[in-house]
């Protein structure tokens, strides 16, 4: 069952003590052009969170592989981060893996950029499962993609893992070329089980 | 104190079948809107949304998919409707289950983008992305086969996601 089901299910479905299981966190829509966004303190009652975004960059890169969201959790910025990705662009296919560990998981493009039109903001969903629970490595999914209108269209799917069983009390989303522009908005969810 | 954000807006379950089910009048007063489908269709046809009735050539999508053998990926820049699905309907009476989130939809400074997930589970899983080259909320989300009907069983639902 997709966990966005889940989601749906348990909205329907009061959790013991009743209440709703899919609750905001934060968000935060940029007034502003910001290299990052970081939400801390981050409640630990939820059994997963999940991330949604819109985002585009004032960079002058092309909507191509460069085009990223570094995210880590806690401020680790050392290399212990693993991803694997799978993408295709209308044409073609491709998969990729971050087997070595890294300094942070890369959300693959996920960022609309001036090339892409006027307007335009790229959908993600980030589900980070089982984030406070010190007996697992945290992992992640991603689910991204755009077609800003010109020859570089993305879809991609993706998974990560920190390689810490500390539980998570913050997240930084950094753009990886350029900035976030104003407009970006960035959600935070928590979903209890 | 955390805010309650996951609501049902709407939803259709077809007693008969249909040409397409629209729900109208959405609300502007979430973030995103999901769209959980359930459904069979005439055999061999895809699943398409359009926004607010525009029939115009405003609508970007691109998808990828795999059937266990062959990976497949598609796309069509400036097409008059948005598929949500790499794979056609396989008909039969057998369902297929798409979600579809559209983020953003009551914005009026962004074109309108949209994931989609399916689940046809006896020929593949796929993935895709629209975009709706408009910046106007929406109020209204059509969805229809390419060609045939919905089948009578199908369900619609329609969720809306507070920010």
């Amino acid at each position: 069952m997709s966990f966005i089901l889940l989601g749906i299910l348990n909205s329907q479905v009061e959790p013991a003590g009743g209440g709703p299981a899919y609750d905001l966190l934060a968000t935060t829509t940029l007034s502003t052009t910001a290299n990052s966004v970081t939400f801390s303190s981050i409640d630990s009652s939820y059994k997963h969170l999940q991330l949604r975004i819109t985002a585009r960059s004032n960079t002058s890169n092309s909507f191509n592989d460069s085009l990223h969201t570094k995210l880590t959790f806690n401020s680790d910025t050392g290399s212990n981060y693993n991803a694997h990705y799978m993408w295709a662009n209308g044409n073609n296919y491709y998969s990729q893996s971050e087997g070595t560990p890294a300094a942070n998981i890369l959300i693959r493009f996920n960022v609309a950029v001036g090339s892409n039109t006027t307007n335009g903001f790229a959908p993600n969903i980030i589900d980070i499962l089982d984030y406070t629970n010190t007996n697992k490595y945290t992992t992640t999914r991603s689910f991204t993609g755009y077609y800003g209108g010109n020859s570089e269209p993305r879809i991609n799917l993706s998974s990560g893992m920190w390689r810490n069983t500390n539980a998570i009390t913050s997240i930084t989303l950094a753009s990886s070329f350029g900035d976030y522009v104003s407009g970006c908005r960035f959600s935070l969810y928590g979903v209890k089980g | 104190m955390p805010t309650p954000t996951y609501d049902l807006i709407a939803s259709n379950v077809l007693s008969s079948t249909a040409s397409s089910v629209t729900f109208s009048s959405i609300s502007g007063s979430y973030r995103d809107l999901v769209l959980v489908i359930d459904s069979a269709a005439s055999s061999g046809v895809y699943i398409n949304l359009r926004f607010n009735s525009d029939t115009g050539a405003n609508y970007y999508w691109l998808g990828f998919g795999n059937s266990g053998t062959t990976p497949a990926t598609t796309r069509d820049g400036g097409a008059t409707s948005l598929r949500i699905g790499q794979y056609t309907y396989p008909g039969s009476g057998l369902k297929t289950l798409q979600i579809v989130h559209i983020m953003d939809y009551s914005a009026t400074d962004k074109h309108k983008a949209t994931l989609s997930r399916g689940n046809r589970a006896d020929l593949g899983v796929d993935a895709l992305s629209g975009r709706w080259e408009n910046t106007s909320a929406i109020t209204s989300v059509t969805i229809f086969p390419g060609a045939g009907t919905l089948s009578s069983g199908g369900s619609f639902y329609l969720y809306g996601i507070v920010s």
